[in-house]
């Protein structure tokens, strides 16, 4: 159903200029910005310099820095400036840059080639939900909320996180999609504890 | 894909780790405390106190202690060398204090890469130790000397409170350790002292003991000296604790820079020594 594996990582409002959020991907830590030229970017959340994670330095909107020795990196990844060394030649290095694309409001991402997003996952996105469970088991429980569009991205070996959408654009029915959502969790981590 | 899971290490098949001295806290912060635990190189270290002095037990065998420059030291295995040396320590012009005795979450071996490494000062001390406006640092040369030490020698960082550069001699005695020498312009051959000291808990986390050997001068308070120590030990706290990868890669995993010169010598020393814990190879 999902050859490619492509899975929402955040919500596409959510991502917002000068600012980073934080994912996961099968277990690999991921960090998301908006650029100046207004696409939406997924690396890897680590620093190819000292491995510090880039969530916790700045987006400078065409370039992100990272918080321990300011090395910049450029909109498609690579290294664009080394503060302590600028008279020295750069080494031609990349942060680990995974595809993705924004659909449905929401961004995707794959740890393979092409992102292929779910052109049926679309609608108002709810609270994205954090599960300490596999998302295999947490799927093998979706039938049970038969009226609620989810996605549930495996974020670790034992994490996921659900992401859902609804076609109901009032608050009540927000309200309601979310309560269900909150109960599905309860029940999927019951069973794994 | 990078690989992130790495085979833990056992403290005793590493003889350059195992085979040394570490303190363990201070006297006085054993005996405040009450401390009947603390754990080192993987292992359960029991104290109890003793009119003699404070004794160490590790799985029922008593463990040698000493008493040395401010802190409590012990070891598990037969160190050929000692706790190291340094004689400043006793100078009666100096100030001579324990800063702190901090848990941090990453290897011991990352605080010794980050106190070594100037580049950071602009970033992680912006306004102590460095600013944006003196970014460009010199390599340096760093040696072996013939008892094993890692030096490196009078590195250059601009430092804003005196408007110019400082000058900084890194000392590394053993993995787990480095002495910082402060060259003063108005003393040559004397230096204020800074020693970081890590206590390696696991391979991914550690205690930071910071010992602080200051020339004494009229204007400084003691109390003050130590907040100010504590703040810019706070600011490493923050980043040590951000690395994805909380050992130190001895192999090409990291990418390094000119400015990287000492970082690259000491991840090389450690290679030399076939220092394992704590480290990916």
């Amino acid at each position: 159903m999902n050859p490619s594996r492509t899975f929402p990582v955040a919500i596409e409002s959510k991502v917002q200029p000068f600012s980073l959020a934080r994912a996961k991907l099968d277990g690999v830590e991921l960090v998301i910005w908006k650029g100046s030229s207004g696409k939406i970017h997924v690396w890897e959340d680590t620093c190819p310099h000292r491995s510090t994670r880039l969530s916790a330095g700045r987006n400078l909107g065409d370039q992100l820095e990272d918080v321990y020795h300011g090395w910049r990196f450029a909109e498609n990844g690579t290294l664009s400036l080394i503060p302590a060394a600028r008279k020295t030649e750069r080494p031609d290095i990349s942060v680990r840059v995974l595809a993705s694309s924004v659909s449905g409001g929401f961004v995707w991402a794959t740890l393979n080639d092409e992102p292929q997003p779910d052109p049926n996952f679309n609608g108002l996105p709810l609270r994205p939900i954090h599960c300490k469970a596999p998302a295999k088991v947490v799927n093998a429980r979706l039938s049970a909320v038969t009226a609620l569009n989810l996605i549930v991205t495996p974020w670790s070996e034992t994490e996921s996180m659900i992401f859902g959408v609804t076609d109901r654009f009032d608050k009540a029915g927000l309200r309601v999609a979310d309560r269900q959502l909150v109960k599905l969790l309860r029940n999927v981590e019951r069973a794994v504890q | 894909m990078s690989l992130r899971v790495t085979n833990p290490v056992d403290a005793r098949d590493d003889a350059a780790v195992w085979h040394q001295w570490y303190p363990i806290g201070t006297a006085e912060d054993i005996r405040r405390h009450n401390r009947n635990q603390t754990r080192l190189l993987g292992m359960t270290l029991e104290l109890t106190m003793q009119e003699s002095g404070i004794v160490v037990h590790c799985e029922g065998r008593a463990l040698p202690v000493k008493e040395h420059i401010g802190y409590i030291w012990t070891t598990l295995g037969e160190p050929d060398t000692p706790a190291p040396p340094l004689p400043e320590y006793d100078e009666t012009d100096r100030i001579s204090m324990n800063v702190w005795s901090t848990p941090l979450k990453c290897s011991g071996l990352r605080i010794i890469d980050n106190v070594v490494d100037n580049g950071h000062f602009p970033f992680v001390h912006p306004g102590i130790l460095g600013d944006q406006d003196h970014l460009e640092l010199d390599s340096s040369s760093p040696l072996v000397d013939e008892h094993g030490t890692l030096w490196s020698r009078s590195q250059k960082a601009w430092l804003p409170i005196t408007n110019s550069d400082a000058e900084y001699t890194y000392r590394i005695p053993s993995p787990y350790s480095v002495i910082l020498y402060i060259h003063r312009p108005d003393t040559p051959d004397r230096h204020d002292i800074l020693g970081v000291f890590a206590q390696p808990v696991s391979e991914e986390s550690f205690i930071a003991h910071k010992l602080l050997v200051w020339i004494e001068e009229d204007w400084m308070e003691p109390k003050q000296l130590r907040s100010d120590q504590q703040w810019i030990s706070v600011q490493d706290k923050y980043v040590l604790e951000r690395h994805t990868v909380k050992k130190l890669p001895l192999n090409e995993s990291e990418t390094s820079a000119s400015a990287d010169t000492t970082s690259i010598a000491y991840r090389q020393w450690l290679r030399d020594n076939d220092v394992r814990y704590g480290a990916i190879r």
